[in-house]
């Protein structure tokens, strides 16, 4: 048991390392496209990021590529795009991994969205596209895609129970995962050129959609409790889309560009159609996703966006207040030559102490009427409880209080059966059990 | 475990500041080294440039330059040596006096003692033996097609400790580039890589031994007028720093570009005045009277046209018009035991493209490159005059067709053709 604890806590660290570069990478690639939409609007940025490209080092290169790519972002429509993009994926990212730390499903799912974050920005992948790449460049770009890729496939086929599909026995199902893993990879390492980033693409926005769609349509097959044939079904309707047009795309296009002519010459021409038909093919495999979790009540959502509404609405609240106190006392006392309330660096911490030290009863009375608002159930047990510890002020008998005890666990936190025992008086009375409710 | 997990999450939080931080340190700025720019593409259109930028630079004893190749289409080379000097202890006097003045009106004794000098020692262009017939005389007949063959003591890294710089075009036997002290009387970079293989750098480490003093270098592909100077300041006396030089070359690459800008900005809209006179048309590369380069783009980049209507571009410099092109290759080839060779499929017309006799580069040369259908791999060859090339072709079959120029990579344009 103890070697089996290491060894989670190792796969832990490995995972948690792993993805933190990951995260890094893809935020790196993402402000390499903000660097460079910054400086088309800034002629001395773009003066400065030239004069630092003239260096040798590592962001040098970076600044060299952020100010060629200057004079070709997107227009702002698709920057906005781009980014929202980016930004909807990597919050459903830290959502999942939030949600279920420890779930590989959720784990795999939260790197394919960082993945697709950086992949799927054209902005950012137009700016990395200015120079040649280095080998080690290389090895990341490719490295990136294939992770990215084989992270959604595999969390596609493993959503939501965790068990891969078809259900065969390990000894069948390891090979074959193996075996189509080392497929890609082996696929992705041998695309060569300049249309390789677009071709990696195209590869994963067929393969993940395709693959995600067949373990989905296998699962409305397969599965017999109609909430999971629900969300298969919701999740093979989201991909279908991504895999039509891919399908598309690769009929028009082929899966080598039309002419060679942009070969070897190092101009960058990114697929702009492709992304624009990708992108919002793939955001809808990620609302599905979370719609499935949120509409059938998975993996403890409603926890997580309890707290992320208390701490929003605590935060709002006293943030306002703290900025309308701000306000407001310069405004009544700013006339008044050299403050000491104001000015003073002393007020300043006082006033965020008290604030601060506000924030736990806030955030406790926002708790209250949120869940008074929107989670009647556990504002109406709470109530239960309290009228419970009330009443047993009062009673004295010991079966009316077993009874009483019984129905207000039933009501509060609706177990399948009720048990109690009791050592004392002499003959234990044992009530239950009572009744199965589903939960 | 929920602890252990808060723990772990910690541990890799903590990591990560600290493998930025290390990335950070590690990664960035350019060290001690001073760069120079060995040509330069421009990012707003594509240009070449024959100069090093800058072309003065101060350095201490021990120091490393990196001189690092823009890849434009055209090869260059850094070599220094006591015969570079003395060459051009010649040339750049007359360089200073004269470079303004367009050759046919530089007096003949000043051009004499420009190019002995220059030729003095090996340079690809500019010293060219004259083809000659049987009987010695000077004869376009005699001109032999491209035999792929450069001269390999320029093409390939060169070190002559003492004396003079042979002139039989075969590789030197040390090709292995110390530290350069200053005394060596031949110090050739060879050809700086390609830049799309990642090999367009030349470093080059300054001895510890050196004597403070001036040291010129050129570029021994195009000759004198490519060069700069070296100067060695003792290690206790100030220089610029990297970020100095770097701002110097940007400052010096603003003020060269400019008059390129004005160029592409006129042609755009439709016009191009060279040597006095006005174009106007569908141009293939540009040049100008102030700036020692070329501007290396397809002006408009699309060209619509009718089925069987001629198509014609004006060419400024030496450039190829060629449709289905295969991936790009440079000018040039390195084999496998160090040999360097230049890639005559660059030169040479294909496709059907008529072969275009020589000329003697002064005068425009007009061409009627025929018809071409449409599909296979179908080039004009590459065409030169030092005032311009009028080409014209046809294209029999309606489509949308990307063009490009087997020189220079940046060199790209589309004809759409209606039925």
């Amino acid at each position: 048991m103890a070697d089996r604890e290491r060894r989670l806590r190792g796969a832990d660290l490995a995972f948690l390392i792993g993805f933190g570069l990951y995260v890094l990478g893809g935020l790196f690639v993402l402000s390499e496209g903000l660097l460079a939409v910054a400086a088309s609007s800034s002629d001395a940025l773009h003066e400065s990021l030239h004069v630092q490209g003239l260096g040798n080092g590592f962001f040098d290169r970076v600044a060299l590529r952020a100010a060629d790519a200057s004079h070709s972002v997107p227009s702002a429509p698709q920057i906005v795009a781009d980014y929202l993009f980016s930004a909807i994926h990597l919050v459903l990212a830290a959502v999942l991994l939030k949600l279920r730390p420890r779930d590989w499903t959720a784990r795999l799912l939260a790197t394919a969205l960082v993945g697709a974050a950086g992949v799927f920005n054209l902005t950012s992948q137009g700016v990395l596209e200015q120079l040649p790449y280095t080998p080690p460049e290389t090895l990341a770009q490719i490295t990136a895609h294939v992770v990215a890729g084989l992270a959604y496939v595999y969390a596609l086929l493993l959503f939501p129970d965790g068990r891969p599909v078809p259900r065969w026995r390990p000894t069948a199902i390891i090979p074959l995962y193996l075996t189509a893993t080392a497929a890609a990879v082996f696929l992705s390492i041998r695309l060569e050129g300049p249309a390789r980033p677009a071709t990696l693409l195209l590869f994963f926005g067929l393969l993940v959609p395709a693959a995600g769609a067949a373990a989905q349509a296998y699962r409305i097959a397969h599965t017999a409790d109609a909430t999971g044939q629900a969300q298969a079904r919701l999740l093979f309707w989201a991909l279908l889309p991504s895999v039509g047009f891919g399908i598309l795309f690769l009929v028009q296009h082929g899966l080598s560009p039309a002419t060679n002519v942009l070969a070897g010459r190092n101009i960058p021409e990114p697929p702009v159609a492709l992304y624009r038909t990708f992108q919002p093919a793939f955001a809808l495999i990620p609302l599905a996703l979370f719609t499935g979790i949120l509409r059938y009540r998975l993996w403890d959502i409603e926890r997580l966006l309890n707290r992320t509404t208390v701490y929003a609405i605590a935060t709002g609240l006293l943030g306002g207040l703290y900025t309308a106190f701000i306000v407001l006392a310069q405004l009544l006392l700013g006339t008044v030559a050299a403050s000491p309330l104001i000015d003073s660096k002393p007020a300043v911490a006082i006033t965020t102490v008290v604030f601060l030290t506000a924030f736990r009863p806030v955030r406790d009375e926002v708790q209250k009427f949120i869940d008074r608002r929107f989670n009647r159930s556990r504002y109406d047990g709470q109530v239960t409880m309290e009228r419970f510890a009330a009443e047993l002020r009062h009673q004295v008998d010991l079966n009316d209080i077993v009874g009483r005890l019984d129905d207000v666990l039933t009501e509060v936190i609706q177990p399948r059966h009720v048990s109690v025992w009791l050592t004392e008086p002499r003959t234990p009375r044992v009530r239950g059990p009572r009744k199965s409710i589903q939960s | 475990m929920g602890r252990h997990f808060a723990s772990i999450w910690r541990a890799v939080r903590v990591g990560g500041l600290v493998l930025v931080l290390l990335v950070g340190a590690c990664a960035s700025g350019s060290g001690d080294a001073i760069t120079v720019r060995v040509d330069y593409d421009h990012d707003e259109f594509a240009t070449q440039f024959i100069r090093y930028f800058p072309d003065n630079i101060q350095v201490h004893p021990g120091d490393t330059v990196i001189f690092r190749q823009d890849w434009t289409g055209e090869a260059h080379t850094v070599t220094f040596g006591t015969r570079v000097n003395e060459m051009l202890a010649i040339t750049q006097p007359l360089l200073e006096e004269w470079r303004d003045v367009p050759e046919d009106h530089v007096p003949p004794e000043v051009l004499g003692a420009y190019y002995a000098a220059q030729c003095s020692q090996p340079v690809l262009y500019g010293c060219e033996e004259e083809p000659t017939d049987e009987e010695g005389a000077t004869s376009e007949e005699a001109i032999e097609e491209p035999s792929g063959d450069i001269d390999q003591t320029i093409a390939q890294p060169c070190l002559i400790e003492q004396g003079s710089v042979p002139d039989d075009g075969m590789p030197c036997p040390t090709q292995e580039l110390g530290p350069f002290d200053g005394t060596e009387a031949y110090y050739n970079s060879g050809f700086i890589g390609f830049a799309m293989d990642g090999e367009n750098v030349f470093e080059l480490k300054v001895s510890d031994s050196i004597e403070p003093g001036a040291y010129g270098f050129f570029c021994s592909v195009h000759g004198p007028f490519h060069s700069g100077t070296m100067q060695v300041v003792p290690s206790d006396q100030p220089i610029p720093s990297p970020s100095e030089v770097n701002q110097q070359t940007r400052q010096e690459l603003n003020e060269v570009v400019e008059p390129f800008r004005e160029v592409f900005e006129s042609a755009n809209e439709g016009q191009f005045v060279f040597g006095g006179e006005a174009f106007t048309g569908n141009f293939s590369g540009l040049t100008d009277d102030r700036v020692d380069g070329l501007l290396n783009e397809f002006i408009p980049e699309t060209i619509e046209a009718e089925v069987g209507e001629p198509i014609t571009w004006l060419m400024f410099g030496a450039h190829s018009i060629s449709f289905d092109v295969p991936e790009y290759f440079p000018i040039y080839e390195k084999l496998e035991d160090g040999t360097v060779r230049a890639n005559e499929e660059v030169y040479l017309p294909a496709g059907g493209a008529p072969e275009v006799e020589e000329a003697d580069n002064v005068e425009a040369i007009v061409v009627d490159g025929g018809t071409w259908d449409g599909s296979g791999f179908w080039s004009s060859g590459v065409l030169y005059s030092d005032a311009y090339v009028k080409y014209t072709l046809r294209i029999s079959t309606p489509g949308t067709y990307r063009y490009a120029c087997l020189i220079h990579p940046p060199m790209v344009g589309t004809v759409t053709v209606t039925g």
